[in-house]
């Protein structure tokens, strides 16, 4: 048995932050962002908006737009670092707010810009196992709530959004073909915020830090390894995958990837630029956009490769069917 | 055939020093050219005070120094040392390169 992606929706709050105001704010050259970072805008959340109320929006779309019965829902996974509270977690309060069914699974997972990668693995072996048979992934994020908009490392980057992926279980070749994880601990503090949790670091204040030369480096010398690793393993070479979506990071970042491995200009999905970088989001976003452009074939075979905070990545080999 | 005379080994000493200093300067040259194909480098040139390469790209530099002479460098030895200075990392490699 297998799993695929049937249906993607997502959601960009209405609030948007421009370069010129990061210039204004930051100092930071328009020119700059535009040509080397590649972000021209970010969308925020409302003041009173939670990350529950971005999910919601996200998978009502998805619920109405897919055309799936909610009672059919029996596993809902909501990946985010910014839940409505510490306790309890937000996935319980989306499946309220949803009126999903009672006997739906529903839980959170925190990890940040691999997270889809994670979400939809753990989806697929519920799938597998039989425990679910339709499953819903919400990848919500506010990084807004924690950015410190005169922090020149930080604020151009990130931008608000949700998704919803609806995944299903099939018997044809198709969806994931395979996946690669991976975890260096050592780099926590590379993107952390601290003072979000119970650890209190009284040296250090409560937005975001990130060391951006230690996620470049990580970024240089693993994602490679790990986009290598998974084409190795499955006997393709660079030239046989019809596209690489990577976690849209930032412009700079990716070409440097692109570069490192050999990608052409043509197979690479780079789609940031009015949103930003947004997290768990960034690939479900591109899929769905890439998805719209009707570019896609049957058997079309694509790469999933999300990385960052924890240090976290996954890498996933798929085969497009629908 | 060897140099057999007083201080001949300080000689050759000097001499492999030299001859590493400039495969090291062509070498960072050779980075610096595949981040920005259009700079133009000299053992004394700043690369972030003469705008050669830009934040985002001296990061790049930094990583693929790293990567091409097997050290690590720390975010204290970019600046104590003024790294963006191609002659002082050139020093700072053969250091550790002979520290190993």
């Amino acid at each position: 048995m297998n799993y695929y992606i049937k249906y993607i929706e997502y959601y960009l709050p209405e609030k948007i932050i421009d370069n010129k105001y990061l210039h204004e704010k930051a100092g930071i050259e328009t020119d700059f962002l535009e040509n080397k970072i590649g972000i021209n805008q970010r969308h925020i959340a409302g003041e009173n908006e939670s990350t529950s109320d971005m999910a919601v929006k996200a998978a009502s779309m998805l619920i109405e737009n897919s055309r799936i019965d909610r009672e059919s829902i029996d596993l809902m996974i909501l990946c985010t670092q910014n839940p409505d509270y510490k306790l309890p977690t937000t996935a319980c309060i989306v499946q309220y707010k949803l009126k999903l069914k009672n006997s739906c699974i529903a839980f959170d997972i925190n990890l940040g810009c691999s997270g889809f990668i994670y979400s939809l693995a753990v989806a697929g072996n519920f799938l597998k196992s039989g425990m679910a048979k339709k499953a819903i992934l919400i990848m919500a994020d506010q990084y807004s709530r924690i950015i410190n908009y005169t922090d020149k490392n930080t604020a151009a980057l990130f931008g608000d959004a949700a998704s919803a992926i609806l995944v299903e279980s099939c018997e044809e070749p198709w969806g994931v073909v395979d996946a690669s994880f991976g975890t260096d601990g050592s780099g926590y503090d590379k993107l952390i915020a601290f003072n979000s949790g119970v650890s209190r670091n009284h040296d250090k204040n409560d937005f975001i830090y990130m060391d951006g030369r230690g996620i470049f480096k990580f970024s240089m010398q693993t994602i490679p390894a790990s986009v290598n690793e998974i084409l190795k393993k499955n006997n393709l070479q660079v030239s046989e995958i019809k596209y690489f979506i990577f976690h849209q990071a930032n412009k700079y970042m990716l070409t440097e990837i692109q570069q490192r491995l050999g990608i052409s200009d043509n197979q690479m999905v780079l789609d940031f630029k009015d949103y930003g970088n947004t997290v768990s989001s960034t690939i479900p976003i591109a899929y769905k956009n890439l998805l719209r452009s009707g570019n896609l074939q049957k058997n079309d075979l694509i790469i999933f490769c999300g990385f960052g905070v924890g240090l976290s990545w996954g890498t996933i080999l798929y085969r497009y069917n629908n | 055939m060897g140099w057999d005379y007083p201080g001949a080994q300080y000689y050759t000493d000097i001499i492999i020093d030299l001859m590493e200093q400039t495969e090291n300067f062509k070498l960072l040259a050779e980075i610096v050219k595949s981040i920005n194909p259009k700079a133009k480098i000299e053992e004394n040139t700043a690369l972030i005070g003469e705008s050669i390469l830009d934040s985002l790209e001296f990061m790049n530099y930094i990583t693929k120094v790293e990567e091409s002479f097997c050290i690590n460098i720390s975010d204290d030895d970019i600046s104590s040392k003024n790294l963006g200075i191609i002659s002082n990392m050139i020093s700072f490699i053969n250091s550790k390169v002979q520290a190993r």
